[in-house]
């Protein structure tokens, strides 16, 4: 054994030992360590993705979004508090229920501030990760999404609260389908993707996909860039209050967070939409061409901030819920969104990876663990559904608990009571985009630091608020 | 309906949702203390339990919140009779 080990010891020393001086010899033109700098200049996405769009010609899907960390959540810091306000009671139990939609008939009662994103049966998840969030998500008292699908039965015997996105594949839009919903989300666009057209060719469609979505053998799945029949604003209008007035559940709109986020809203409050679904450009999706995730939409960060204080102007916060979404995959994060204005938050990559877990190991090295839970994958019946409700479960339990901390070292009894003057920022800039106070100088001493007369006090009461002693 | 029996009918109402959002309060903090109880446990089992009761002590939590504001409701909408 010891002769085989001092064997392999030697062979591996002459081996990396003529490797370096063929490093050091060679000219940087037969030299492989070109590489290097090479997938350094163009990055190893890049480089992958241009080789990728070599051999095929046509854009190439490439899963779960973008992995620009374009949203800075980072830069955000919740403010402990132990004399300013005293921290809330250890026997205290922190409130992390959410109503969407307050105003509509039957308004959508959450547990939690978590819900599942919208993931289609078949464009994007198999039956069996459809059901695993399903089930998962009512454990936890909380809702899942349809994504633009049809209805899978299965789905919606699982789910105790479904929302079902009225789309552009036309698939949920008729009533014996959408009045079987708990909220309806009319879908315009996501983040990954903005409003673009996207196509399953028959060859990736099976029997249950083709029953869900009622497609004549041979038939594609079509998502068209708009919805049929809005191709006006008072369309639009005139849908959101047809639906309203025929389900008596809440309406929403889910839009790509895009510049001209606010005249978009404008037309979701002329509307009179229960709820909207702000996705940012982070937002994920089973595939989308890169160029539409990497470089179109506006960052979830300015997104939900821009989105809620256009609700507050417009005095619709409290009627109106505002759902924030894409690429929110910590618990720091979402409660952030939460922060700055949403009432709650959609997860969709962080929920895959989270029910995916410790079952990663079926499938590597040789394939993606997505390919358990993606309609189109190999491996979809390695998918041990149980586990799966069980990572779930545990990952909602514990990003909610860790949100609950955040509650307590903040003073606050409710989740929904953590705002924006609970954050402090660490960057000039977005500090000001944000009306949240710079972390570098103090609160009386923010105006001084930029120069100015004064410090936003009109918009922010609160930050000249005495401390409070109990 | 008359008046006074909708009158009564509102007030036993109040009544049992004032009685059922104190059992889930009641309720959900023994499950928080079960959840303490069973936590810092190695046994997986015992943690998976320790979770559910968790989440399970948030769930009361909100049925104590929809209790209360239903019981808000009640009474604006006895309110509301009354000035009639």
């Amino acid at each position: 054994m010891s002769i085989l080990a001092n064997f392999l010891r030697k062979l591996g020393s002459e081996v990396s030992g003529d490797a370096v001086r063929t490093v050091a010899r060679d000219q940087y033109t037969e030299n492989l360590f070109e590489m290097v700098p090479a997938a350094k200049k163009v990055n190893p996405i890049n480089l992958a993705e241009i080789a990728m769009r070599a051999a095929h010609g046509t854009p190439i899907p490439r899963p779960l979004g973008s992995h620009i960390h374009f949203s800075p959540w980072e830069k955000l810091l919740f403010n402990p508090v132990h004399l300013y306000r005293f921290p809330t009671p250890d026997n205290v139990g922190i409130d992390t229920s959410v109503v969407i939609g307050p105003r509509a008939g039957k308004p959508l009662h959450l547990s939690i501030p978590l819900i599942i994103a919208g993931m289609s049966f078949g464009g994007a998840m198999s039956k069996n990760a459809k059901i695993a969030l399903a089930r998962a998500a009512s454990m936890a008292g909380t809702a899942t999404n349809t994504g633009e699908a049809g209805l899978l039965e299965e789905e919606r015997e699982e789910a105790q609260l479904l929302i079902g996105q009225y789309n552009r594949g036309g698939w949920l839009n008729t009533p014996d389908k959408y009045n079987r919903l708990n909220a309806i989300e009319i879908q315009l666009g996501q983040g990954a993707q903005g409003p673009t057209p996207q196509r399953t060719t028959t060859g990736n469609i099976g029997e249950e996909y083709r029953e869900a979505f009622e497609l004549e053998p041979g038939q594609d799945a079509k998502i068209h860039s708009r919805l049929e029949g809005v191709n006006t604003r008072e369309d639009f209008i005139a849908l959101v209050q047809r639906l309203r007035q025929e389900t008596g559940v809440p309406v929403g709109l889910k839009i790509a967070a895009g510049h001209y986020l606010e005249h978009e809203l404008q037309a979701a409050l002329e509307a009179g939409c229960d709820f909207i679904a702000i996705d940012g450009a982070e937002g994920g999706t089973h595939g989308g061409a890169p160029t539409l995730e990497d470089d179109v939409g506006l960052p979830t960060i300015y997104a939900v901030n821009r989105a809620a204080r256009f609700l507050a102007e417009k005095g619709a916060a409290v009627e109106i819920s505002l759902i924030a979404t894409g690429g929110l995959v910590t618990p720091g994060q979402m409660l952030k969104a939460m922060a700055l204005g949403a009432d709650a938050v959609y997860i969709g990559t962080a929920a895959v990876m989270a029910m995916v877990g410790d079952q990663m190991a079926k499938t590597m090295p040789f394939e993606p663990p997505t390919d358990m839970v993606v309609y189109t994958g190999k491996m979809t019946d390695h998918l041990d559904v149980e586990r799966s409700v069980h990572n779930l479960f545990n990952f909602l339990n514990s990003c909610v608990m860790e949100m609950e901390l955040v509650a307590v070292t903040t003073g606050k009894v409710s989740l929904r009571d953590i705002n924006r003057d609970d954050l402090v920022c660490l960057d000039p800039y977005l500090a000001r985009a944000l009306d949240i106070q710079l972390g570098f100088v103090g609160p009386e001493e923010q105006a001084a630091f930029y120069g100015t007369g004064k410090w936003m006090p009109q918009e922010s009461p609160s930050h000249q608020e005495e401390p409070r002693i109990h | 309906m008359e008046n006074n029996n909708m009158k009564q009918v509102l007030s036993s109402f109040q009544s049992d949702l004032n009685r059922i959002q104190t059992l889930a309060g009641t309720l959900s903090q023994v499950e928080k203390k079960h959840f303490e109880n069973l936590t810092g446990n190695e046994n997986e089992e015992l943690r998976d339990m320790a979770v559910a009761e968790q989440n399970g002590a948030r769930q009361l939590g909100e049925i104590r919140q929809l209790c209360l504001a239903m019981a808000q409701k009640i009474e604006e909408i006895q309110n509301s009779m009354v000035a009639r």
